[in-house]
């Protein structure tokens, strides 16, 4: 199942940083661990991956270095810097809260209407 | 895959935008090796080399001219070019600091410091620098009968002026002829006052000859006068007549410090070196 693009909005930056948390990847690799770890519910358009790493990388959250990949093959991996750390925990705890509503919602819709 | 006009196509559409050459080409690079690793997953179940295969690989990249406008918005060629301005400004400042410090240590070097009976073979500096402040001779004159020779010590440390008196222990005076005139006793009283500070022990002191050995031959007048200025202390050594310099003669005022000595020399009857 393909998640719908509009749940995805915003979150593109959270999951690449937090996949990038564990280990450097290059961009391929990316896409590759995140439909594995998601069980192929995240299927991103793969080029639109480019415009998140890169904008990250302009904002020091990620470097970039390029070095041999398993394949043999040369690529350009990234890697998560202490800036990119921080901003991950920031949008996990925006994500939580945002969840935590979500749930909230979704739990307490029957009780709402319950006799006091 | 044989013909990848698509592939090239697809490339041109998403790199267009990026108006920065170095950009678009690192950044149409990335986006060619990611289509190279999705078309051998491909070809795993798909004819290698066929178009169905090169047309599954692009559909999987997603929209190229919509990648383009973001790719495009996020590359901006002015930020490219102030990259690279920078990074030539630093290899500039670099080769300057680099230059700047090669000409700065010869600059902190004591002058020459030529042995006891060595007669100097060219004209010994007027200025030293030694543990951050200057030594410059800026008189040394006969008058009256007498001669005065100044050294003036400076620095920006203007909360760290020179020590005249510690100064003053290590000062000895040489003439041409090797005779040297200094200070008998370092134990000297010191007389301040609120023009200058002096030192009246220094009267009536140790000469030798070079000839002569250390042991004291005689005496001399040695009259001392160290002067508070702004950034400088100015120590006015006066010498009497029986060691009197003949005009246009040289002499050297050497201080042996525990940082290292300082030399410095002045032909007697000229006006400031400076």
């Amino acid at each position: 199942m393909k998640s719908n693009r509009g749940l995805l909005a915003g979150s593109g930056a959270m999951l690449v940083l937090a996949l990038l948390e564990k280990e450097d990847m290059y961009g391929y690799q990316i896409i590759v661990e995140m439909g594995r770890r998601s069980s192929d519910v995240f299927q991103l358009q793969e080029g639109t991956l480019y415009p998140i790493l890169h904008a990250l990388e302009k904002d020091r959250c990620l470097e970039s270095y390029r070095q041999m990949a398993p394949s043999g093959r040369e690529r350009k991996y990234y890697h998560l810097t202490r800036r990119g750390k921080e901003t991950l925990d920031g949008k996990r705890k925006e994500w939580e809260s945002f969840r935590d509503g979500v749930d909230q919602v979704l739990e307490g819709g029957s009780n709402a209407l319950a006799p006091s | 895959m044989q013909d990848r006009k698509e592939t090239e196509r697809w490339l041109d559409t998403a790199t267009r935008g990026i108006r920065f050459g170095p950009d678009r080409r690192a950044v149409r690079a990335e986006l060619e090796e990611h289509i190279e690793d999705r078309t051998e997953q491909l070809s795993s179940w798909l004819d290698p080399g066929s178009e169905e295969l090169e047309a599954e690989a692009l559909r999987g990249m997603g929209d190229a001219e919509e990648l383009g406008r973001k790719l495009a918005r996020l590359h901006r060629p002015w930020l490219g070019w102030l990259w690279y301005a920078s990074r030539a400004l630093v290899g500039i400042l670099l080769l300057v600091c680099l230059l700047g410090v090669g000409s700065g240590i010869q600059k902190w070097q004591p002058g020459h410091v030529p042995g006891p009976s060595e007669a100097p073979a060219e004209r010994e500096p007027e200025s030293a620098k030694l543990g951050g402040y200057t030594f410059r001779i800026v008189e040394a004159m006969e008058r009256n009968g007498t001669f005065r020779v100044v050294l003036r010590v400076s620095g920006l440390r203007f909360w760290e002026p020179a020590d005249e008196t510690g100064l003053v222990a290590h000062l000895r005076v040489e003439l041409e002829d090797g005779t040297c005139i200094a200070l008998e006793n370092p134990a000297y009283s010191v007389e301040i006052n609120r023009l200058y500070t002096s030192f009246p022990d220094t009267a009536a002191r140790v000469a030798w000859g070079s000839d002569r050995g250390p042991d004291s031959i005689g005496e001399a007048s040695m009259e001392i006068r160290a002067q508070e200025r702004l950034f400088c202390r100015d120590i006015a050594i006066q010498l009497g007549e029986s060691v009197l310099p003949g005009t246009g003669e040289r002499i050297a005022l050497v201080l042996d410090l525990p940082l290292g000595q300082i030399r410095l020399s002045a032909r007697c009857g000229e006006e400031d070196a400076a």
